[in-house]
């Protein structure tokens, strides 16, 4: 089944409100980030993580459209 | 616990420049409330990790029955769900992680992350304190030594406590990390600042 194209929009939507959240997160942890603490590795985990979802979810799609 | 409480911490980095430290003040401890205290969150959201397994199960269900046209919709749902729970999950860290207690020679600095894009800092002169109390209670916060940090001011508090009302002020830090060592450090730096150090 191709996905239609009002799902692939609200999917895009979604994506874009998400990533709009999380590049303000990103701009939080860089403003109050301390010297030597944790935060840019967990920043940079969540970021892979976050990625490897957008990659495989975009690799489907485009093998079921 | 030595990295939930810096010490011999650098105050000229630029990082700090948000406290507006007192001219002569200086950075003695940087207190990062206890993991422990974050474990009712990820546990909630670890569950809630376990939903699209019950939507995989569930398709699998309409597969054998012949309605697999469902799945690539199932598959945008699950990989938005998990965009979501991972966001959810970062925001949560950053609100447990950012919230910091600084101990300088002059002052008790509470740094409170409020969501995302809300930061509150409450203050404390530690010559306006009167007591300091740890309260460690329970299996966890007994075996894992954090626990609850109450500092009794002679001026307004930041009570999230309802038991402590009254004029005075109270500061209730929850999950701090060795509680009573906090507690002993901040009266004895009151007493270095009030110069009562050798009258003992």
């Amino acid at each position: 089944m191709e996905l239609s194209r009002t799902v692939l929009l609200g999917y895009s939507l979604f994506l874009a409100v998400m990533l709009l959240v999380n590049l303000l997160y990103f701009l939080q942890v860089y403003k109050y980030r301390l010297p030597g603490d944790a935060s840019i590795i967990v920043l940079t985990i969540h970021i892979i993580l976050l990625l490897s979802i957008i990659a495989a979810t975009t690799f489907y799609i485009g093998g079921v459209s | 616990m030595p990295h939930l409480i810096e010490e011999n911490i650098n105050a000229d980095d630029e990082a700090f420049l948000y406290l507006n430290l007192h001219p002569g003040e200086r950075i003695l401890f940087i207190v990062r409330h206890h993991w422990a205290g974050f474990l009712g969150t990820l546990v909630m959201i670890l569950g809630m990790g376990l939903v699209p397994v019950l939507i995989v199960m569930a398709a699998g269900a309409l597969l054998a029955q012949g309605l697999g046209n469902v799945i690539p919709i199932i598959v945008l749902f699950i990989s938005g769900f998990f965009i979501f729970l991972l966001t959810f999950l970062f925001g949560a860290w950053i609100n447990f992680y950012f919230d910091i207690v600084f101990i300088t020679n002059k002052r008790i600095l509470n740094v409170d992350q409020k969501g995302l894009l809300a930061r509150g800092t409450s203050e404390l002169d530690l010559r306006q304190v009167q007591h300091v109390s740890a309260q460690v209670e329970g299996f966890l916060q007994s075996t894992l030594d954090y626990g609850t940090l109450v500092i009794e001011t002679a001026g307004a508090g930041t009570s999230d406590d309802p038991t402590r009302p009254g004029l005075q002020g109270y500061f209730t830090i929850h999950d701090l990390p060795d509680p009573n060592r906090l507690a002993r450090t901040i009266i004895e730096l009151r007493h270095t600042l009030l110069g009562e150090n050798d009258q003992t």
